[in-house]
C-alpha cells in the first residue's frame, strides 16, 4: 500500500484503468449518439453525441463517487439505446402523416409538424426520469429483491430484443442501409454493401476475439487491443495519406480498398443532396437540373426535359 | 465478480438519483456494468478512483475536443 500513498503512485497505478475506461466509454456514447441519431437526424449527430458524453461523465462519475469500498463501475446502457434508435426511426414517418392529417382534422390551417430532433430527445428525457424515479422506488421501498424473482425466459427474451434491434442498427450504422426483411434480397445483391458489412463483420470478430487470445495475461489484453486499434489507425491514415477531414466523412477505408465511388461519396452525400439529373448525352457528364422553361442549354438539348434545361457542371 | 454482497436497495437508489440527474440533462440511462466492473476488478484496482479518471477523460473528450 505505501506505493499508493503518495499521489504519483495513485496515479501511476489507477490511471491507466481509469483511461482506458473513459476511452471505452466515450466511445460507446458516440456510438449510441451515432446510432440513435443516424439517417434522418445525421445533421444534429454532433448534439447528440455532446448529449451523451454528458450523460457518460454524469454517470462514471456519479456511480464512482457513491460506489465508495463497494467497486462498482458505471455505463450508458444499450436496452435503452436500442428502443430509442428504434422509436427515433418512426418518428418521421409519424410526422409526416401528421402533418398531413391533422390541419383537416383539426381545422388548424397553420399546422407546424414538431421538429424531430426535439421530439427524440424529449421521449430520452423522458424514458431516463421515469427509468430513475422506478430504481428509487424500488430502492426506497427495499424491493430490490423482486429481481430474484424475475424468471429466466423473461430476462432472457428481454436480452434478445435488445441484440437483435443492436443487431439492426449495427448493419445501419455500418452500411448505412436499413435492414428490412421485404428488402433483405435487394441488400444482399449488392457487392459493395456485402464488402462493407464484411469488413465491419471482420472488425467486430476480431475486437472479441482479440481478448480470448490475450487471455494470459488479462491485465494486458484490453490495453493491447485499444493501443493496437489506435496504431493501425494511425498508420493506416499515414499510408493512405488521409487527412482527418475525410476520416470524419466516413470515406477512408472506402477510398483506400477502393470499393467504388458510391461506398465512399456516402459521407459526403449525407450533407449534400444526391445527383439526380440526367447524363448528358454527348459529355456523358451528369448535370443538374433546373427548372427553365425558356432557354435550353446548347451541350445537351436533347436529354433536358421540356421544363428544365441541364447546366454543365 | 466482486465476491462480496451487495446491497441492492442501495446501489438502486444511488441509480435513480443518478438517472434522475442525468435524465434532466438529456442523458440516456445508465447504471452498473459488468463488464466495466470486470475490467477493473481484473487489473486490481479501486472502481472509485478508475471511475472518477474515467469520467475526467469522457469529460475531456466532450468539452476539450468538442466535435463540430
Amino acid at each position: 500500500m505505501s506505493e499508493v500513498a503518495t499521489v504519483e503512485g495513485m496515479a501511476r497505478r489507477y490511471s491507466p484503468p481509469g483511461v482506458i475506461i473513459g476511452a471505452v466509454e466515450a466511445v460507446l456514447a458516440i456510438a449510441f449518439a451515432a446510432f440513435v441519431f443516424g439517417g434522418y437526424l445525421a445533421s444534429r449527430l454532433a448534439d447528440g453525441i455532446g448529449l451523451y458524453l454528458v450523460a457518460a461523465v454524469l454517470t462514471l462519475g456519479i456511480l464512482a463517487w457513491r460506489a465508495g469500498s463497494r467497486g462498482v463501475v458505471g455505463s450508458v446502457q444499450d436496452a435503452a439505446v436500442a428502443v430509442l434508435a428504434a422509436s427515433s426511426r418512426r418518428l418521421p414517418r409519424r410526422r409526416r402523416r401528421a402533418s398531413r392529417w391533422s390541419p383537416r382534422r383539426t381545422g388548424v390551417g397553420t399546422y407546424e409538424p414538431p421538429d424531430v430532433f426535439l421530439t427524440v430527445i424529449a421521449a430520452t428525457l423522458v424514458v431516463t426520469i421515469l427509468c430513475g424515479v422506478v430504481f428509487a422506488m424500488l430502492g426506497t421501498f427495499r424491493l430490490g429483491n423482486l429481481v430474484r424473482f424475475v424468471p429466466y425466459p423473461v430476462v432472457g427474451g428481454f436480452l434478445a430484443g435488445t441484440g437483435w434491434l443492436l443487431f439492426k442498427g449495427g448493419i445501419y450504422v455500418a452500411s448505412g442501409v436499413q435492414p428490412h426483411l421485404r428488402t433483405f434480397d435487394d441488400s444482399c445483391a449488392s457487392t459493395e454493401l456485402l464488402s462493407m458489412g464484411a469488413r465491419a463483420f471482420a472488425f467486430g470478430a476480431d475486437a472479441c476475439c482479440s481478448p480470448v487470445r490475450l487471455r494470459e495475461d488479462s491485465r494486458w489484453s484490453s490495453r493491447s487491443v485499444l493501443g493496437i486499434g489506435l496504431v493501425v489507425f494511425a498508420v493506416g491514415m499515414l499510408v493512405t495519406g488521409s487527412s482527418i477531414d475525410s476520416a470524419k466523412d466516413g470515406a477512408v477505408v472506402a477510398r483506400a480498398l477502393r470499393v467504388g465511388p458510391a461506398v465512399a461519396a456516402r459521407g459526403r452525400s449525407a450533407r449534400s443532396a444526391a445527383p439526380t439529373g440526367r447524363r448528358c448525352s454527348r459529355s456523358g457528364r451528369r448535370h443538374r437540373r433546373r427548372p427553365c422553361s425558356w432557354r435550353r442549354s446548347r451541350s445537351c438539348s436533347t436529354s433536358a426535359g421540356p421544363r428544365s434545361c441541364c447546366t454543365g457542371t | 465478480m466482486l465476491h462480496r454482497d451487495l446491497n441492492t436497495n442501495e446501489e438502486l437508489r444511488d441509480a435513480g438519483a443518478l438517472n434522475v440527474i442525468s435524465g434532466a440533462l438529456g442523458g440516456i440511462p445508465g447504471y452498473h456494468a459488468l463488464s466495466l466492473t470486470a475490467l477493473a476488478e481484473r487489473m486490481n484496482v479501486d472502481a472509485r478512483v478508475a471511475g472518477l479518471i474515467a469520467a475526467h477523460r469522457a469529460a475531456g473528450r466532450r468539452w476539450c475536443s468538442a466535435p463540430r
